[in-house]
Formats: C-alpha cells, structure tokens, sequence
C-alpha cells in the first residue's frame, strides 16, 4: 500500500466538507469494517453541517457509472469497490469522465482495494491524486499520559499501585469509577467487577 | 426488641433503596456495539459543542484531549478506556484550551469512563465519571456524575448511579444516564437558571 497521510475521522469529514465541491473525488482508506466507517462517516458530516449525505454501496464499475447518475449532486459517499475484480476497475478507469459529479465523492475502501485501484486504474488514480487518507484509528493515551493519570490518583487516594491490585484481587476496593480506570491503566482490566 | 425493629427498619431501607437504583438504571439507551464507535460519537458531541461555541476549545484541540486506550492496556482485551481531557482532582483555576475542555462560561468539563465489548452485544458500561468544575466557584464548585462499579453493597444503598453536588463526601442518587447524555447535558445545560443573583 503506497505510504498515505492519516487522519482522524472528525478532521477528514471536515475535509470533505472543505473540499472543492465540483467534482472533488476524495478516498478513505480503513482497516476497519467499511460499511461501519461509512456510516460514521455520514453522520459526522450531517452532524457538521447539516447536509444530508448519500451513502451507497456498488458491486461493479456499471454500478459505480449508474449511481453517479443517479446522484449527481451533493456528498456522496461509496462503498463496495472492495470487490471490484480487474474488469470493472479497467472500466472505470477508462470511462472515468462518466464519474463526474456536480458534489464532493468520498470512496471508502480497505488497504487491498486501494492497491487495486493504484495498479488497475492508473488514470483514475492520477485524477484522484492526492486525496488519499488512511483513516487514523482512535489516539490512546501515551506512556506520559497514563503516569499523569496514575499520578493522580495516587495523590488522591493516598494509595500505592500494589495495594489498590492487592484490594481488587482481595474484593475490597472501593466502587469509585477512578478505581476502575485505575486497574484499566495498570493492565488489570481482569479485576474490574471483582 | 429495640434493636429488632432497628434491623427491620434497616432491611426495608434496603429494600428501598435497592427498588430506587433499579429505577434509575432502566430504559437507559443502548451503546453502540464497539468502543471505537463510541469515541466517534464522543468526537462528534464535542465537535458539534466547538462549532457551536458552546465550548471554546479548536475543533483540533478534540483529537489531542479525548482518548480511547485500547485493550493492549487493559490486560482485558475487551475493556476499554474512554477519556476526556486530564485526571483532573485538583480543579485547577487556570485551565488551557489545548490540556482542558472549557465552556463559554469558563467552566471546565472533564470525563473518564470504562466500557466493554461483548461478542455480538452493545458495549457494557462498566464506570463513568463525568464533572464540570466552575474555577469562579460560582454557582457552586462542581458538579460530577459517577457510576460506581457494581457491588451488591452499592446497589443496597441505592447508589451506583449518583451525583456529587459540590462535595466528595455526599452523594445523591441520580439516574444511570448514557454517556452521550452526560456529555450533553454538561456541555449544554447544568447551567444557572438566572443570570443575576436573587435579591
């Protein structure tokens, strides 16, 4: 897979909204289930901005021309192309001028499916550019930010991480949600409930 | 006996208490079925609330404050951490846009909550805690809804749902709200009724 910029999912819609809405073809590569991303997708744009987004899914290049025609104006956002075979991105690579829109287009495929369309359809890739993003999964807190936290809650308690361990294991610890996260960030999500 | 009808009295406020909290843990909407769902609806809220200018932060400052610690932390692949902006016990008077999430009113809203994904159910909701804390100290200090974990000794006193009113030490029973609500009604309302004081 070519190296490709990440984005969060919130900072992409707001790229498609930014986007040149003539014709702007965008594309979101996910290693998450698809049709998922594509509905976040959705609803974070209309959240955004109020506009209603189309979302389809296509199951060959004839499908992808015919739902172009179908909705040619406004956001759109296309799934399915994961299962495109050579044929249908050789056909939509060489009718790639019946793509056009009058919205902003966003492809939402898998890491296998970006390949494809890189090495069957070169001319379409070349049209598409640069607008090409991984999406970025969720940021987890870093090492820093887990000792701050743990920081925290050492100074509230005026516990150590072992006894908290010690009283989770034991039954004991105190049913306060900080307990909870506590255990979470030592990796004793195991304890949680006990 | 004296001390017999005490523990009668005792027991039925158990009871009581016990009826109470499963009163306030029903009809509680369902969460979506992954952690990472739910952190984009989180996401979502809190954007929403920057366009708004119900909150002051940049719509940037939300990736870099609302977090999703993912399983490899956890020791339980399934259980996940969901946070919002720093563990913030002190309350600090001078909170910043890019370490803190902060109303237009200058209050400052912080959450923590722990969830876990169940094969082919929605997430279970394991604890929260979400405060808003006003720094001016007007209307009141803070206010923080928690969800304790459950105990068969929490649910007696009819308290794992519950609401700090401006003290650790008391606590008030409080329906068991969806996160997105408490998120809402945080950054949207628990707001003073009147803009004045009253004479």
């Amino acid at each position: 897979m070519p190296s490709l910029a990440a984005s969060e999912l919130g900072p992409f819609a707001f790229r498609v909204l930014e986007s040149d809405g003539s014709n702007a073809w965008l594309v979101l590569v996910t290693d998450g289930a698809v049709d998922t991303t594509a509905r976040m997708l959705s609803d974070e744009i209309s959240t955004l901005d109020g506009q209603i987004v189309t979302v389809g899914a296509v199951s060959s290049g004839a499908d992808l021309e015919s739902f172009v025609r179908a909705h040619a104006d406004g956001i759109a956002i296309v799934t399915g192309v994961n299962g495109f075979g050579d044929a249908d991105w050789h056909r939509v690579d060489l009718n790639r001028t019946r793509l056009q829109r009058n919205g902003t287009t966003v492809l939402v495929l898998d890491p296998a499916a970006i390949e494809q369309l890189e090495n069957r359809a070169p001319n379409l890739a070349s049209w598409i550019g640069g607008s090409i993003w991984r999406l970025e999964k969720p940021r987890p807190l870093d090492d820093v930010l887990v000792e701050q936290r743990l920081v925290a809650l050492r100074q509230w308690s005026g516990l150590e991480d072992l006894e908290v361990v010690r009283r989770a294991e034991a039954g004991d610890l105190p049913p306060d949600p900080a307990y909870a996260e506590w255990l979470t960030l030592l990796g004793r999500g195991e304890l949680l409930g006990k | 006996m004296a001390s017999d009808r005490r523990a009668g009295a005792v027991n039925a406020l158990t009871k009581a208490m016990r009826d109470l909290q499963l009163r306030l843990e029903q009809n509680v909407p369902a969460l979506p079925a992954t952690a990472v769902e739910l952190h984009e609806q989180f996401g979502r809220v809190l954007r929403r609330a920057i366009l708004d200018e119900a909150l002051v932060n940049g719509v940037y400052d939300v990736g870099q404050l609302l977090r999703l610690t993912v399983a490899s932390r956890s020791g339980d692949p399934n259980v996940f951490a969901l946070t919002g902006g720093p563990k913030d016990f002190g309350r600090t008077d001078t909170p910043e846009h890019v370490s803190h999430f902060i109303r237009d009113d200058g209050a400052v809203i912080h959450f923590a909550l722990i969830v876990r994904e169940r094969p082919g159910a929605p997430l279970d909701l394991v604890v929260y805690g979400f405060e808003i804390y006003f720094p001016s100290q007007q209307p009141i200090a803070f206010v923080r809804f928690d969800l304790n974990d459950r105990r068969h000794s929490n649910d007696d006193l009819g308290l794992r749902a519950h609401l700090h009113p401006g003290n650790e030490d008391l606590q008030l029973p409080s329906p068991l709200m969806s996160p997105l609500d408490a998120l809402n009604f945080l950054i949207y309302r628990c707001r003073p009724r009147r803009d004045t004081p009253r004479s």
